[in-house]
């Protein structure tokens, strides 16, 4: 008996330092790209700073100007509605998908595929095959809205509908979520359906009472993840402003209803060289990331309470 | 025993591919300083004279042409490596502003960046440029010689950044079977334009525009041009002021908005988003889909090129308002740049280039093949520049008149442009009046007017 | 019966419906590849190309570099996977099946990076880099990658954690080294779950923009995707041109989709498991 706890005790130092050594690479990982920048992303929000010349100390003016800046707080709000509106949106198209894939039916493996092939498109490559898609004089959509006597939008030069333009564009790409839901449906036992038919329940009753329930922690984690590539949406406005003539394009799209607050982040380091007013952003957008994900952890603790 | 061997063997593998990746950026990086074969045989359209001698100073030129402009750079290039054993200078073409802004800093970026006047000053005033006053001097140049309002626009804060090397001045463009067909003369005053405009509208069934006369902000310079036309100016230097509230600047964005308010905004941008490239024979003038363009000394050019057979055209002075006939001939002059980059190691012999090129002979070679204006007495007043390119007569007179103005060398010209961007589509929509959007751009512009005279 | 056959039929039509809202992009993107600018700019649009012109894929491989910018991207690529192959099962290891005192609380560290988005670290990274030298190199693109990404290091770990620990303490028993147990052991249980972090480690590294934007300056040292989006730069939009330049893009992609599909839909269905 003693015997044996030594030798234990013999392979978790041998795993600790194999360990040791596995995590160097991740180590030198979390402090270069994660340590490091988030520092100095704090440090440079608190100096003028054009990469040219040394930091500049200035206390708090980038915060103080960030809040009297009319264009952060319209992409606040572009990012808001975007964020709301299109992970809703994903998260219904991708459960919906799911549960039709899940027909036990002849040529599903097709639609599998086809459903999927979106998510493998390059993000430059499908916001300009909607762009063209939803060119307001020869795009298909429009033609097609005109064909059933519906109103036709101008889409992305239009700032009514860019945004729901935008969410268009992503809502293509939902390939991966839908397979991730998929894979969840599949795991769901028949046992719990045969017991809502025993009761006569409809369709939607299985969907309502068992299918999302039992999705819940797949959810989850898709909001969380739909939040942050949401916050990130760059690709989509970074192409319509490259397609507009030259200079005219700003970076936000018509009447900035594209700018996003990546894409400010961006154009006021890239375009405006006022890094250290970028970095006031960064970290802005750094502690909602932290609020909202917090906020959600406990709403989806207490639910949890429920099940 | 035999497992751990393997082990061994693939975890050197793969210390192998680190070492060899590794090697291969620091190779890449110490190749653009010496400038040895890959690098040459990588940059597009470079010649392979590099290949033969490794000690040449290679001087990296970044631009933002493309095509067959970016051709015609290249031959005069071509011709300076020839001319001397010393220097070899690298092109990079079809470079964007944002791309150039971020390379100059890595110290691994140009030496040379040719960009827009509005640039010159906000790289300036960024510490990406270096002053060039010393070699100016050094090399004995006339500046009595450099298009006096062209060269001012390389000057910030008293120091000189920016050597002219081309500038735009434009016409306007009409399509005259469409004129002869609305029975109308060229216009000679915006109103008159405006008129004929009118009239030249056509639909289709489904009550789409599939012609329009004038159709602002196309192909792009309507932003600077439109308030020129009216007389109004963008900023006032002596008293430190913002001027985009004046009543000329109102009345400049009150008109132009009517091309947009009068035919249905929604209609127009419907309109416009189905134009084709600008360099094609898509082109929305040459397919008669607009009647009239404001555009540069480039543009006969493009008509040889893109333009249909038997298509007609003319071209007369932009007319201006027909309440101020004095203005005749102050549109929009553009300029175009050659600056030095702060972080340049071989900042003397990359003027060397510059001086190169702004020199009569390899000057007027360059403008005629590009179609583009000197921006030298000397070389703007040579008849040999006139008998290689015939169709830079009308521009040449009309920069000669001196009337042209160009765009403030402020460096909040990003924000500028932006910003009257949005103030103008607030208008054209009805979210704001022109009196509403204008104020609201000077709040926003004049703080950081004050702030960079303020902080000097 | 035929009520049944009726109601068998009708289950497809949403299929159907969303299959072409899926589906007819990519048709429509084919068919403008191929047709001249009389037939784009055209009322109602026009489905088959009439003449088909191939030239048009032609062209804009000669318009940019295309063949470069697809050999940078083949090149970035394969670095990032290679890569995340070494560093990911590396790792997840040492978090999945490894035994050291604070592993989980680390762990929560690995997921915590995970939400930090890269427009927070952008702009230190991009002055770091640019102070050693690294703008216009591969290396801000494929670093990160030998150094573990979050994602591929959770997604190692969960499979990590489904095998049986019997496994390893059996090899233990049999005085194997710690490193022989992982690699002659846990490496090729785990192998479907390496093809998964290959095949998305490709996907991602193939169809990243922000990072090339951003550290690429020098257009010879350009991706795909980064080409794509300039070919619009300068004075409007050539769509026959662009579609086949977009449609070149995705070709690769499609094509080892066909080939390892079954990895691909493996990866999403572990990659949505809560941790």
């Amino acid at each position: 008996m003693k015997m044996r706890k030594v030798k234990r005790y013999k392979y978790q130092k041998l795993q600790m330092r194999l360990a040791a050594v596995f995590l160097i690479p991740w180590v030198i990982g979390l402090i270069l790209f994660n340590l490091y920048p988030i520092f100095s992303t704090i440090y440079y929000s608190f100096t003028e700073y054009n990469l040219m010349k040394a930091p500049d100390f200035i206390g708090f003016d980038n915060y103080i100007e960030i809040f009297h800046d009319p264009i952060f707080y319209q992409s606040v709000y572009n990012s808001f509605y975007f964020v709301i509106v299109g992970v809703t949106l994903q998260i219904g198209l991708s459960v919906f998908s799911a549960v039709l894939l899940n027909m036990k039916i002849p040529g599903r493996g097709f639609f599998r595929t086809v459903f999927y092939l979106p998510s493998l498109v390059p993000p430059v490559a499908s916001s300009l095959i909607w762009m063209w898609l939803l060119n307001p004089q020869y795009g298909l959509v429009n033609s097609f809205l005109k064909l059933i006597h519906l109103p036709q939008p101008l889409w992305l030069s239009s700032s009514e509908w860019s945004k729901p333009a935008v969410i268009l564009m992503t809502l293509w790409c939902v390939g991966n979520t839908i397979i991730v839901y998929l894979a969840g449906i599949g795991n769901i036992s028949g046992e719990y359906y045969e017991a809502v038919e025993l009761d006569g329940g409809s369709s939607w009753a299985k969907f309502r009472f068992i299918t999302w329930p039992m999705l819940s922690d797949i959810t989850f984690f898709q909001v969380i993840n739909g939040i942050i590539v949401g916050f990130n949406t760059f690709t989509q406005s970074y192409m319509v402003a490259a397609s507009s003539p030259k200079s005219n394009g700003t970076l936000g799209g018509i009447k900035n209803s594209l700018m996003f607050y990546a894409v400010n982040i961006y154009n006021e380091s890239f375009k405006y060289l006022k890094f250290g007013y970028s970095s006031a952003l960064a970290v802005i957008m750094l502690i909602g990331m932290i609020v909202i994900t917090f906020v959600l952890f406990k709403i989806s603790n207490s639910g949890g309470n429920d099940r | 025993m035999k497992m751990l061997k393997k082990a061994i063997s693939i975890a050197m593998a793969a210390c192998l591919m680190f070492s060899i990746t590794g090697c291969g950026s620091k190779e890449n990086s110490e190749n653009t300083e010496t400038g040895t074969e890959s690098d040459a045989a990588a940059t597009p359209g470079g010649t392979s004279a590099s290949a033969e001698n490794g000690k040449k100073t290679v001087i990296n030129f970044w631009h933002t042409w493309s095509g067959s402009e970016a051709d015609a750079l290249q031959a005069v290039i071509d011709d300076y490596n020839n001319s001397q054993s010393d220097v070899q200078v690298e092109v990079l073409a079809s470079q964007t502003e944002d791309k150039m802004l971020t390379a100059i800093p890595s110290g691994d970026g140009p030496d040379i960046v040719y960009t827009a006047d509005t640039t010159c000053s906000k790289w300036a005033d960024a510490g990406m440029l270096a002053p060039i006053d010393d070699y100016i001097a050094g090399k004995g140049i006339d500046v009595s010689n450099i298009y006096e309002s062209v060269y001012k626009l390389g000057n910030y804060d008293g120091v000189q950044y920016g050597m002219p090397y081309t500038m735009d001045s434009y016409m306007l463009f009409y399509n005259k079977a469409v004129l002869e067909e609305l029975k109308a003369e060229s216009p000679k005053t915006l109103e008159e334009m405006a008129d004929i405009s009118k009239k030249a509208v056509l639909k289709d069934d489904s009550g789409d525009y599939t012609r329009l006369g004038y159709v602002p902000d196309y192909p792009w310079i309507d932003r600077v041009e439109m308030p020129y036309l009216f007389g109004a100016e963008f900023y006032d230097f002596g008293t430190n002021q913002v001027t985009c509230t004046s009543q000329e600047f109102k009345d400049a964005i009150s008109y132009k908005a009517l091309y947009y308010t009068d035919y249905g905004i929604d209609a127009v941008t419907k309109f416009k988003s189905g134009f084709g490239t600008y360099a094609s024979s898509d082109n929305p003038f040459f397919q008669g889909k607009v009647v009239f363009a404001i555009e540069g000394e480039w543009f006969e050019n493009f008509i040889d090129q893109y333009a249909p057979d038997g298509f007609e055209w003319g071209a007369v002075e932009v007319p201006v308002t027909e309440n101020k006939p004095e203005l005749a001939g102050s549109g929009r002059l553009q300029g175009g740049m050659l600056s030095i980059s702060a972080t340049s190691k071989n900042a003397e012999k990359a003027f060397e280039v510059v001086n190169y090129l702004t020199s009569d002979e390899a000057y007027i070679k360059f403008c005629a093949a590009k179609g583009s204006l000197p921006t030298t007495y000397s070389a703007l007043k040579s008849e040999e520049l006139v008998s290689q390119a015939p169709q830079l007569k009308g521009f040449i007179d009309s920069v000669l008149a001196e009337k042209a103005k160009a765009f403030p060398a402020v460096p909040f010209s990003s924000e500028y442009s932006d910003g009257q961007g949005l103030a103008e589509e607030a208008i054209y929509s009805g979210d704001k009046t022109v009196d509403e959007a204008l104020q609201d751009l000077y709040d926003e512009l004049q703080p950081l007017a004050d702030k960079w005279v303020n902080g000097n | 019966m035929s009520k049944r056959k009726i109601k068998f039929y009708l289950r497809y039509i949403p299929l159907l419906i969303l299959g072409a809202f899926y589906f007819i992009p990519f048709l429509w993107l084919i068919s403008t590849s191929l047709k001249g600018s009389d037939q784009i700019f055209s009322h109602p649009p026009k489905w088959i190309p009439n003449p088909v012109l191939f030239g048009n894929y032609k062209e804009s491989f000669e318009a940019i570099p295309y063949l470069k910018y697809l050999l940078n991207t083949i090149k970035t690529t394969s670095l990032a996977v290679l890569g995340n192959v070494i560093s990911a099962p590396m790792i997840g290891y040492a978090f999945g099946k490894l035994k050291w005192p604070g592993r989980d609380k680390v762990f929560l560290i690995v997921m915590a990076t995970m939400m930090l988005p890269f427009t927070v670290t952008m702009i230190p990274l991009y002055s770091l880099f640019s102070k050693i030298g690294w703008i216009n190199t591969y290396v801000p693109l494929f670093l990160p990658d030998f150094l573990g990404k979050a994602y591929f290091i959770f997604l190692m770990r969960q499979f990590y954690l489904s095998l049986p620990e019997e496994l390893l303490e059996a090899a233990r028993i049999d005085g194997a080294s710690e490193l022989w147990i992982y690699l002659k052991v846990a490496v090729p249980l785990v192998k479907p779950a390496i093809v998964t972090v290959a095949l998305f480690s490709f996907v991602w590294s193939w169809t990243d923009f922000m990072g090339p934007l951003i550290y690429l300056t020098k257009s010879e040292k350009w991706t795909i995707s980064l080409g794509l989006s300039q070919f619009t730069n300068s004075y409007g939009v050539d769509w026959a041109l662009l579609m086949a330049a977009s449609a070149i893009a995705i070709i690769p992609m499609v094509i080892l989709f066909f080939f390892l599909q079954k990895y691909f839909m493996e990866g999403s269905i572990n990659s949505g498991i809560k941790g």
